[in-house]
């Protein structure tokens, strides 16, 4: 067992390493810029990237909130529909014959094709934009959840039976709190996926949003504006993923991707 | 091969079944006036339509696929190098991880119309974007399959004294091959995507660009005709990955259809979007 | 062969009565190729109430099946059971079950998941469940481990708290399906060691299934043997040991003695002569 300094130590040494690559990423940016002296509108420097953020804040702000707004109702609603659904077809096996095939094919077919269609019904405003990243969103949700319900232990229905408990019981107190690390697992991405599809929402017809300002910015030949409109929505999408991965460590503290000690604390005792 | 036909229409021959009777059901309500204002076509109209403009469809289809599978196939090779590297290199992996860390968390489409500027409507951006769209999937997952030789594979190595390449070839590869093609799957749904969204923007050529063509026009017909050739490449070539893991890890494919299939799916890292 | 006659001096009287009747019982079921495969020929059984039964036999003989089918997780293709006069169509209402695998809810604590046999039939108020989890761990050694999570404890630990479980509510019925053969030599001694003390303390009617010789003999007041495929009960061996049998197979002869009688009705020659008799 490594004496803890030499942990401790390592520990230091990667978080240097890490500290030397941003440092050698940005000394990159810069040495491009020495190089070949792109022009000023195609190819900022970091520092004008950054005095562009400063001059944007405002509208950086107002329209990270107008995105952050799409994302998590496009999410919010990919989660009711999507775990229910999950929970519709784990419960009728005949319909889950029926539908899981179609839901697989779905899965793997580019969702982000019906954008264009989805905005021509539901306008420009935020509506289309919530539907086009629920419906990225959904698939994941869909399939982590019914996976997760399928894969109880085969034992465990028999104890519950045993135990007295009827089909809602079985569900409540074993299938889903089972199933609860492959939802949540397949919310971290239906996330990232909402993100996706709202921008690329904003990309083809909005007027506002964190998307429609990098179109903007582009038009406008402010790669600047761009870049950092690119780096805000970044930062965004990392703390939406975030936040479902404390949400992950709040609600199950017991699963083992949460776990830090793998050496069961029995060994270390005895039997 | 039959037989394989035959296991494929056991399982999912109910659902298409289904698929057909709504498809049914839709070409019935389209007969219907409340129906036919919403401007949607019918199976019909939208089978014409497939039918007459098959060149245009087929010419832009493989633009596209062009685009997706160029930048797929660099991605692949980019990414497994990429993990060989960052495995064989602790240090570079603990200097890097903060960067890849960023590039995955950022949705690669939204610089979509920054390469777009820097290098116009050809191919090419449509071409960057797919590889870096696809790139991270693969990387993750080689980088988790590689470092996911156990313990006791690596002892029975040493025991056999295979060391270097011979020990990369006969070991540690055909163990991360699972999860490697477990990102490639991911990989190429996903350059599909960013082919796509570059058309979206900005483009000329490609099945993306007839999709938003088509809503200009409000040319409903030719824009499902687009919609759904483009659904039929995207299960094509992940159709494709797919033949190819038959192929090369045929062991682990039969004791995967003994579990539930999508779970390695679903449980590959996304590698952001 | 030996036929001991020693008197069970510790055994309480088994409480009146036959328990469970087993009558012209098989199960078979159609395979995906079409064609129906029996998973057990027919049986016919009966136990008395506390009793200690094991049951003996080599793997896919349908033993499982048959335990299933008596504690109503199956239903037979044929025959009937009765447990307490009445057929027994699904699970009945005071069954423990102890698998191979512990089968913890990850989940909840080492307490919780004991306790939960009684949160499920609705039995006791949470306080109650809690004193009731922590004697039973008491009682096994695990004193303390109340708020521990299942992976924190080893297999053999986990067995114990199965064990706690399958027992927290007093079940009439206890069924065990080669609880202890995942576990190596040592725990299992253990183990066994506890299960008898539990059951003498509660005296349920245990039908225990295994296809360890030396376990059955040693644990069971009657040793039903199972053999072919499917499987019929080809004998039934009444143990006559005292108990508690806590020194085990090594150092007892007649238990040894009674290990031999069973092995030779496993052994294939008696195999064939059932096939021949069907």
């Amino acid at each position: 067992m490594r004496s803890k300094r030499v942990m401790a130590d390592r520990g230091i040494a990667n978080f240097l390493y890490s500290l030397a690559g941003v440092a050698g990423f940005v000394a990159l940016w810069y040495a491009v810029e020495w190089l070949w002296h792109p022009p000023e509108f195609l190819f900022p420097t970091p520092s004008a990237v950054f005095q562009s953020t400063k001059d944007n804040a405002a509208s950086l702000i107002y329209n990270s909130w107008i995105t952050g707004y799409e994302v998590l109702l496009g999410f919010l609603l990919a989660c009711v529909t999507g775990v229910g659904v999950a929970i519709l077809i784990h419960l009728w096996p005949r319909l889950g014959k029926l539908l899981w095939p179609a839901v697989l094919f779905a899965q793997i077919t580019p969702q982000i094709a019906f954008a264009p269609l989805l905005i021509m019904w539901f306008g420009i405003g935020l509506v289309s934009k919530i539907v086009i990243a629920a419906l990225i969103a959904f698939f994941p949700i869909l399939v982590n959840t019914y996976v997760g319900l399928q894969a109880i232990d085969e034992a465990a229905e028999d104890l519950a039976r045993c135990m007295l408990a009827g089909r809602f019981r079985y569900l409540l107190e074993f299938e889903l709190p089972n199933a609860l690390p492959h939802i949540l697992s397949g919310m971290k991405i239906a996330m990232t996926y909402a993100v996706v599809g709202a921008v690329v929402a904003e990309f083809i017809s909005s007027n506002n949003g964190l998307g429609n300002m990098i179109l903007v910015a582009n038009g406008a030949l402010d790669a600047a504006s761009c870049i950092s409109s690119v780096i805000l929505l970044s930062l965004m999408g990392g703390a939406l993923f975030g936040t479902v991965a404390v949400f992950e460590r709040l609600l199950i503290p017991w699963h083992i991707s949460q776990r830090r000690q793998t050496v069961r604390s029995s060994e270390a005792v005895g039997n | 091969m039959l037989r394989r036909a035959r296991a494929l229409w056991n399982s999912n021959g109910r659902s298409l079944g289904a698929v057909l009777v709504i498809l049914l059901l839709w070409e019935l309500a389209c007969r219907l006036p409340p129906i036919q204002s919403l401007g949607l076509p019918s199976p019909e109209a939208t089978a014409n339509g497939l039918i007459a403009r098959w060149q245009i469809l087929v010419s832009h289809g493989a633009i596209t696929g062009y685009e997706t599978l160029v930048g797929f196939l660099v991605a692949l090779a980019g990414g497994l190098s990429g993990a060989v590297v960052l495995s064989l290199s602790p240090r570079l992996a603990a200097a890097l991880w903060p960067t890849i860390l960023f590039l995955q968390i950022m949705p690669k489409v939204a610089i979509a119309p920054l390469l777009l500027l820097w290098l116009g409507f050809g191919l090419l951006p449509k071409v960057i974007i797919a590889f870096l769209i696809s790139f991270f999937p693969i990387l993750a997952n080689a980088y988790a399959g590689l470092q996911s030789v156990d313990e006791e594979t690596n002892e029975l190595a040493r025991s056999m004294h295979a060391a270097g390449v011979r020990y990369f070839l006969y070991f540690t590869l055909p163990q991360a091959l699972p999860r490697i093609l477990s990102g490639a799957r991911i990989a190429i749904t996903f350059a599909v995507v960013g082919a796509v969204v570059a058309e979206f923007i900005g483009a000329d050529k490609g099945l993306g660009y007839l999709v938003i063509l088509s809503a200009r026009n409000l040319d409903m017909g030719l824009m499902l005709a687009a919609i759904f050739t483009l659904t039929c490449l995207g299960v094509g070539l992940y159709g494709l990955v797919s033949l190819a893991e038959h192929y090369l890890i045929p062991w682990h494919i039969s004791r995967r259809r003994a579990e539930m299939r999508d779970l390695s799916e679903t449980r590959a890292t996304a590698g952001g979007l | 062969m030996l036929e001991p006659v020693i008197v069970p001096e510790s055994s309480l009287p088994a409480e009146q009565g036959v328990i469970l009747t087993i009558r012209d019982v098989a199960r078979s079921f159609r395979a995906r190729s079409g064609e129906t495969v029996s998973a057990t020929g027919k049986i016919n059984l009966e136990l008395l109430a506390g009793e200690f039964v094991a049951i003996v036999g080599a793997s896919g003989c349908g033993k499982t099946t048959l335990l299933k089918m008596i504690g109503g997780l199956v239903s037979p293709s044929s025959g009937e059971i009765r447990y307490k006069g009445q057929i027994v169509k699904g699970p009945v209402n005071d069954l423990g079950i102890v698998f191979q695998r512990p089968v913890l809810l990850d989940w909840l604590t080492i307490s919780r998941n004991i306790a939960l046999q009684l949160k499920m039939r609705r039995l006791s108020t949470p306080a109650q469940r809690r004193m009731l989890a922590s004697s039973l761990l008491e009682s096994v050694g695990l004193a303390g481990y109340e708020n521990r999570y299942p992976w924190e404890l080893s297999g053999g630990q986990q067995q114990r708290v199965s064990l706690c479980r399958a027992l927290i509510h007093k079940p009439a019925l206890l069924l065990m399906d080669e609880p202890f053969g995942a576990l190596d030599a040592l725990t299992r001694e253990q183990l066994q060691n506890d299960l008898e003390r539990l059951w003498m303390e509660q005296r349920p009617t245990v039908l225990f299934v295994t296809h360890d010789v030396g376990e059955a003999v040693t644990l069971s007041d009657r040793v039903i043997v199972m053999s072919g495929r499917p499987g019929v009960i080809t004998e039934d061996i009444s143990i006559a040991v005292h108990r508690p049998r806590r020194s085990g197979l090594l150092e007892n002869s007649t238990l040894q003695a009674y290990a031999r009688k069973v092995r030779a009705k496993l052994a294939p020659g008696s195999d064939q002569d059932e096939r021949a008799i069907k």
